[in-house]
């Protein structure tokens, strides 16, 4: 049985390696499959013994599958806290999750075998096995891919939790039938400016698709991100569930696209001034907080894409944002001594101002 | 109808929210409202792993013409069974309602009748169309396997022919680790 503690060196292998050539309005796409092991207990009422007999059967299963070779397994409380919050930042696991600890797992690829994918397998969060892949950019169909060929290795070693009418079976009902989360992360700066967002939003609901702030709590929405994922998991198979997403994803970027262009040619001093405010503070700020950060890069992301301003890098939205999280800079810039947050701070605006004007200085 | 959150302008959405006590609540709001509310906690959608404690689930959909039929959980007469408990994994149908979460596999047809309503109205359709397990036939085979044999078992037990039913429980036992009934056994 392997049991691992992650280090620096693992979660640096977190970060993804983007393009920056790229669109720039699906940021992120992500396929999440949820599966529970037939004859156990759900999560919600499981024991301590249980939630072990589930890591002992995923461990087992795990070291019959070569496909997994490259793949470490660490319990949640042997991973460092710092560590643990870039996996949080990361959305890798759950937020929650660290609040009760015991009996949780999750499954990564230890090597770098490519930087353009994060594969995870987590144990005994709310669902007995969750496989997930995130992709940079638009890429839905390749995360379900890469998902799908992870679930069919495991369910060759596990027996699921499954009927013939409600399909998968999850503690969650929102989750019944194909246990199929698709999401994309979008940013939709324009969209917001003009107001369009509202009814944007209430449509997707009507074909079933849920709107959720990508980082806000509650009704915030922080930088114009919004994640955007299937409400419903029964009564529609896998590919229609993929294909409808690749569907709205393509709309999303030519509703932004529509937005943009209507607000290129209304051009107000309004929008300018708040565009060389951003530019402004990001230029001249001493400290700046994640929240603002984004705020501030989200209108200068619209901003260079109007082509309101031009003398500055056509940076990374999404790349950038993971590299100034609070966990990664306590990780990767601070490194072993305890940061305050001003400190943090400071280096989140130095880390912006580098990645921005580095041509420029 | 006016809007639930402002109590001002005209509602023109309807939403159907799943509230954090597993209470499904229908919600009247006004365009300018929804903005607002559409959002979920960023906790609770994480890593798409989403939570519906908060969740607005469909919009618009025309549910719910009169207002009695939204209240799925608590308007049915259901009082009385509350306290219910599957008899697989012990938990009672009030704390399903309370967490929004069953306990077992099993619960899905212990509660057939209390949750199917509410798979109804939060999903697409009520019957899986997409993949199924490739281990899937055999599986189902196993199982009845297994209830056949408990069927005979309980024949030879009640003619009292101990070495049979003996036999036919190891039978059993063996079947079931084969479907990871192993590990531990659900209570009874
Ligand atoms: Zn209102
Ligand atoms: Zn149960």
């Amino acid at each position: 049985m392997e049991e691992n503690t992650l280090t620096n060196n693992d979660t640096n292998n977190l970060k993804f390696k983007y393009n920056s050539e790229k669109q720039q309005v699906i940021l992120n796409s992500c396929i999440s499959l949820f599966r529970n092991i037939s004859g156990y207990k759900f999560n919600v009422v499981a024991d301590k013994m249980d939630k072990e007999s589930i890591l002992n059967l995923v461990l087992e299963a795990k070291s019959q599958i070569s496909l997994l070779n490259n793949f470490n397994f660490y319990y949640l409380r042997d991973i460092p806290r710092l560590q643990r919050q870039l996996l949080i930042d990361q959305k890798v696991i759950l937020s929650k999750s660290t609040q009760k600890i015991s009996g949780k797992a999750v499954i990564l690829n230890s090597k770098l075998v490519d930087k353009n994918k994060l594969t995870a397998i987590t144990v005994n969060e709310d669902e007995h096995i969750k496989i997930e892949c995130k992709m940079p950019g638009n890429n839905i169909a390749g995360c379900y891919k890469e998902v799908l060929k992870f679930e069919k290795k495991l369910e060759k070693k596990l027996s699921f939790s499954f009927n013939q009418t409600l399909g998968y079976l999850t503690s969650n009902p929102s989750l019944i039938g194909t246990g199929l989360k698709a999401s994309i992360v979008a940013h939709m700066p324009s969209m917001v400016i003009s107001t369009k967002i509202v009814d944007f939003i209430k449509n997707l609901n009507q074909v079933g698709f849920g709107v959720n702030s990508f980082l806000g709590e509650g009704n915030e929405i922080i930088g114009n991100l919004f994640q955007i994922s299937n409400l419903m998991t029964l009564g529609k198979n896998e590919e229609s569930i993929i294909e409808e997403l690749i569907a709205i994803s393509k709309n999303v970027m030519e509703e932004e696209e529509k937005a943009k262009t209507e607000l290129k040619k209304s051009l107000n001093l309004s929008i300018e001034d708040s565009v060389y405010r951003s530019y402004g503070m990001i230029k001249y700020a001493k400290i700046l907080s994640f929240e603002e950060s984004l705020e501030l890069l989200s209108i200068l992301r619209f901003g260079l894409d109007l082509g309101i301003i031009d003398e500055i890098v056509k940076f990374d939205f999404f790349e950038l944002m993971n590299m100034i999280s609070d966990s990664n800079i306590e990780i990767n810039y601070i490194k072993n001594k305890k940061a305050s947050l001003d400190e943090i701070d400071f280096i989140r605006a130095c880390i912006i101002r580098e990645k921005i004007f580095k041509e420029y200085n | 109808m006016i809007c639930d959150n402002c109590r001002k302008n005209e509602a023109s959405i309807h939403l159907i929210q799943l509230g954090n006590d597993g209470e499904v609540k229908k919600i009247d709001l006004c365009k300018s409202c929804v903005k607002e509310l559409a959002f979920l906690p960023e906790e609770e959608f994480s890593g798409g792993d989403f939570k519906n404690s908060t969740s607005i689930l469909a919009i618009d959909l025309g549910f719910f013409n009169d207002s009695e039929s939204f209240d799925l959980f608590g308007g049915l007469n259901l009082s009385n069974k509350e306290n219910r408990r599957c008899q697989y994994c012990n938990i009672s149908l009030n704390a399903i309602k309370k967490l929004g979460r069953v306990g077992c596999q099993r619960c899905y047809e212990e509660f057939q009748e209390d949750l199917n309503p509410l798979i109804k109205l939060i999903q697409s359709g009520i019957e899986h169309k997409g993949k199924v397990p490739i281990n899937c036939n055999k599986r189902l085979k196993i199982e009845k396997k297994i209830k056949d044999l408990k069927f005979m078992l309980e024949e030879q037990i009640i003619i009292e022919n101990f070495e049979e039913a003996a036999r036919l429980r190891d039978k059993i036992t063996s079947l079931q680790k084969k479907l990871h009934y192993s590990g531990k056994k659900l209570r009874k």
